[in-house]
């Protein structure tokens, strides 16, 4: 590994530092590893940090996730490489670093930062309100069931239309649907008065 | 987007504050940049430098050989057969081409090829019909 130490090192192969390229011919230039995943590394692990729930772990998901792309690229058919990536990212997480589904053990654990004003407008006061809003939102989020908090992050965080979800999920287009409403009832509850939940409650 | 009339945020504006999406650290950046350059190249490179790879059906050796001799024997019962049709004017009728292919790819395979003589190697039932 030529990153500094980590334990993925452990997990991942001596020789599985860039895996040859396998149908290589396959592969023309313009259509590159490079150009086609890295794009999506950031929301690779973005989503790693909510599924992991720290950022070491995170970051190694990623590094392994990327060994994995990497063996696995001929196997991506289409220029959209991000929902296939988040999968392996996915997979990756729940395969390697105990993301338990069905118990709640891993919880957000969010890099708070600073109190800020976003406009010359904003008083402190507002600004304290926006703070308070938004810890609620998480306190909120961290009690989903893991399933749930998994579609709600991938749906608004990421942006990912049902079918990417459903994809990356490996659930049915339905199940994730179904998913999202519970999920977002769920939060109605809990955020009852905090923010505007529209027709959703 | 907030709502006008209550003032507080839609759920999605608030997801958004509450969750912020991550950029990648800088070392991993660095990493996996190389990685994948590494990989482009290599993969570039197979696709250069060496050559496709197709996919042709080639027969065995002895598949050859056998439809080698199919071929031989073939062809000397076409020419068996058309001498035997000039040799008897007409008589052969009496024994099919494919027949006389394979009492000629027979002799031959004995060895006897090199004394083949059409007029022997056929067997004719002329004689007895004349009789």
């Amino acid at each position: 590994m030529v990153r500094r130490s980590s334990n993925v090192e452990s997990r991942v192969a001596p020789d599985a530092t860039t895996p040859a390229p396998k149908h290589a011919s396959e592969h023309a230039p313009e259509r590159g590893f490079e150009r086609v995943v890295l794009p999506h590394l950031s929301a690779g692990f973005t989503l790693a940090r909510y599924l992991t729930g720290n950022a070491q772990d995170a970051e190694d998901a990623v590094q392994d996730a990327i060994v994995r792309a990497m063996r696995y690229f001929h196997t991506l058919r289409g220029e959209d490489a991000r929902p296939w990536f988040l999968t392996i990212v996915r997979r990756v997480c729940l395969t390697s670093y105990s993301v338990d589904y069905q118990a709640r053990e891993n919880s957000l654990s969010v890099d708070e930062p600073a109190l800020q004003l976003i406009d010359d407008d904003e008083t402190p006061d507002t600004a304290l309100e926006r703070s308070l809003v938004r810890d609620r939102v998480r306190e909120a989020v961290d009690q989903l069931p893991p399933l749930l908090r998994e579609a709600i992050v991938l749906r608004e965080l990421q942006g990912c239309a049902y079918h990417e979800i459903a994809m990356i999920t490996d659930a049915p287009i339905g199940t994730v649907m179904s998913r999202l409403s519970r999920a977002r009832e769920r939060l109605a509850v809990l955020l009852h008065g905090v923010v505007d939940m529209g027709d959703v409650a | 987007m907030s709502d006008d009339t209550t003032g507080r945020p839609d759920l999605s504006t608030a997801l958004r504050e509450a969750l912020p999406a991550y950029e990648a650290p800088a070392a991993l950046s660095a990493w996996a940049t190389e990685q994948a350059r590494r990989y482009d190249m290599e993969a570039h490179d197979a696709s250069t430098t060496a050559p496709a790879r197709k996919h042709v059906r080639t027969l065995s050796r002895a598949r050859w050989q056998i439809a080698a001799a199919l071929v031989c024997a073939a062809a000397l019962g076409w020419a068996g057969a058309t001498l035997r049709g000039v040799t008897h004017n007409g008589s052969a009728e009496s024994q099919t081409p494919a027949l006389s292919s394979i009492h000629i790819f027979a002799r031959y395979c004995q060895g006897t090829s090199s004394t083949f003589n059409p007029a022997i190697a056929i067997p004719s039932n002329r004689g007895s019909r004349d009789a």
